[in-house]
């Protein structure tokens, strides 16, 4: 099944998407962590993962370490879903071209 | 939406470079610091059993308590950077670890100065062997060179064989955990 997601599309939160889906079930990353490897800022994800999450992509887990709030990502099912039916339908309009 | 071929060809290619660099990213995550740190104590100790004519237990054991508590502070930290499930098959991995430096230091007992290096060595080998069938080539690689120095300086250069354990093979642990940890990013 193939569905072009504009959500989805956008050049960031693609690239967010795929960074995320390189993690096996059960691992999470760290916002900061993320942020560094795509060379995002912390203002841009925060942006872009608002809309993943409001989505039901990208799963948001705030907690504390001591004092220090943490915050851990991963990608929902959904997500993975979404994101594998979008790059099939890249591959589905480079097809029909 | 308007897209060109190209434009398509070019994100399908960057989107599967992305997963790769990532996963890649991650291990590095979780090795580089430690590559460095015991590239560092092996440097100190066969530097160290080079002046000293022979590598020596009382030296290289308070340097392999430093190393596991200092590799627990950095898995530590970097669990937070990425926390996995695969961290219980890691602390597993230093478990076995441990019982194999074990069994050859009750079978190699009582040491030498000639044994020991070696003893040293192939502990090393065990390691970055069985966590590169996980990690990754370059460990395996990376064991199997530390090995070939061994050997090399025990068949051919046993008077020099520590200072060389200690400048190649501990230059090639700490070359190779600064290398990950600078190239094994994701790309733009």
């Amino acid at each position: 099944m193939s569905e072009f997601n504009e959500i989805i599309h956008q050049s960031a939160r693609l690239r967010i998407l795929c960074a995320l889906s390189a993690l096996d079930d059960g691992e999470r990353m760290d916002f900061r962590t993320l942020a560094e490897m795509l060379g995002l800022t912390d203002g841009n994800l925060g942006a872009h993962l608002t809309k993943l999450e409001e989505a039901r992509y990208v799963q948001v887990k705030k907690t504390f370490v001591g004092r220090k709030p943490r915050t851990s990502l991963a990608m929902t099912a959904r997500g993975r879903v979404a994101l594998a039916s979008h790059i099939q339908a890249l591959r589905d309009m480079l097809d029909s071209i | 939406m308007k897209t060109s071929p190209d434009d398509i060809k070019k994100t399908l290619v960057d989107l599967d470079r992305i997963v790769a660099d990532t996963r890649r990213a991650i291990v590095a995550l979780h090795t580089a610091d430690h590559l460095i740190l015991w590239g560092l104590i092996w440097m100190i100790g066969f530097g160290v059993g080079q002046f000293t004519g022979g590598s020596i237990p009382w030296v290289w054991l308070p340097l392999a308590a430093v190393g596991m508590v200092g590799s627990g502070w950095i898995g530590w930290r970097k669990a937070r950077a990425v926390s996995s499930p695969l961290l219980l098959r890691i602390l597993c991995f230093f478990l076995v670890l441990i019982g194999y430096a074990m069994v050859w230091a009750v079978l190699l007992h009582p040491f030498n100065h000639h044994n020991f290096s070696v003893y040293i060595a192939s502990v090393f080998l065990f390691a970055y062997v069985v966590g590169g069938l996980w990690l990754g080539r370059i460990f395996v690689g990376m064991g199997l060179l530390i090995t070939a120095l061994a050997v090399f300086g025990v068949l051919f250069v046993p008077d020099w064989r520590d200072g060389l354990m200690a400048v190649l093979g501990g230059g090639a642990l700490i070359g190779t955990g600064v290398y990950i940890r600078r190239a094994w990013t994701v790309r733009e």
